[in-house]
């Protein structure tokens, strides 16, 4: 059985993605410390700087290569990329 | 209400298909542990949770399980990807096939479908609580 995760490296899709990831993981924890500690400022300072820093990298993930969310889209393209592009559990990029 | 985001969790890239331990990880989607179990468990309970911040944790946790079960659901059908008629046999997962084909079905590891009697919701917080550390301590 070979089960390889190296070809998730290889590009610069990939690593931009799993950037991302690895940013929305960090937003996830800080939202759920948040929920049970709403009046931490840190922690409402921390989150603010990763919601923008994860904000940049969908963008320019959308931009490059395709959205991720519908809230940002390439409005000028003339396709739905939406729904031509695979889908995540295809294993492709995403 | 939801938003999707069209990217798994973390990466799912499996090379190599093998239907005998797609059998054991569909378990962790449909079983009596897993993923489907607990975001439901979480999205269900919230509802009479007095207290909004840990409504707030109910709703947040319940939602990242979806994003947990989509990533089992990926694992299971990578592999079990473009079987042939052997491997299905051989493998044993024909019994799984004759219903549902290769598409994603919720159920546990012995066949058992799942159903809402994998968790509860009882509308009293330390119950519902104590219920939540039960579940996802095994999981």
């Amino acid at each position: 059985m070979n089960i390889g995760c190296k070809p998730c490296m290889d590009s610069e899709r990939q690593r931009l993605l799993l950037e991302i990831s690895k940013v929305d993981f960090a937003l996830k924890e800080l939202n759920l410390y948040l929920d049970t500690h709403p009046y931490d400022q840190q922690g409402m300072e921390n989150f603010r700087q990763y919601n923008a820093l994860k904000n940049k990298l969908v963008k320019d993930y959308t931009e490059k290569y395709g959205p991720l969310v519908l809230s940002i889209v390439d409005m000028d393209s003339r396709e739905w990329k939406w729904a031509t592009q695979d889908w995540p559990w295809e294993g492709g990029y995403n | 209400m939801w938003n999707y985001e069209k990217r798994l969790q973390y990466p799912v890239k499996i090379t190599q298909t093998n239907p005998e331990i797609a059998q054991v990880i569909i378990s962790q989607y449909g079983g009596p542990d897993g993923e489907l179990a607990a975001s439901m468990r979480y999205l269900a309970q919230r509802y009479t949770m007095p207290y909004n911040t840990v409504t707030g944790v109910l709703t947040d946790i319940g939602t990242e399980e979806l994003a947990h079960f989509e990533m089992i659901c990926a694992i299971v059908y990578q592999l079990t990807r473009n079987l042939t008629p052997e491997e299905i046999k051989e493998s044993g997962f024909d019994k799984y096939y004759v219903d549902h084909t290769l598409a994603l079905w919720p159920q546990a590891a012995g066949g058992i479908p799942f159903n809402a009697c994998e968790f509860q919701s009882k509308g009293d917080v330390i119950t519902d609580l104590m219920e939540d550390m039960a579940a996802d301590a095994t999981s």
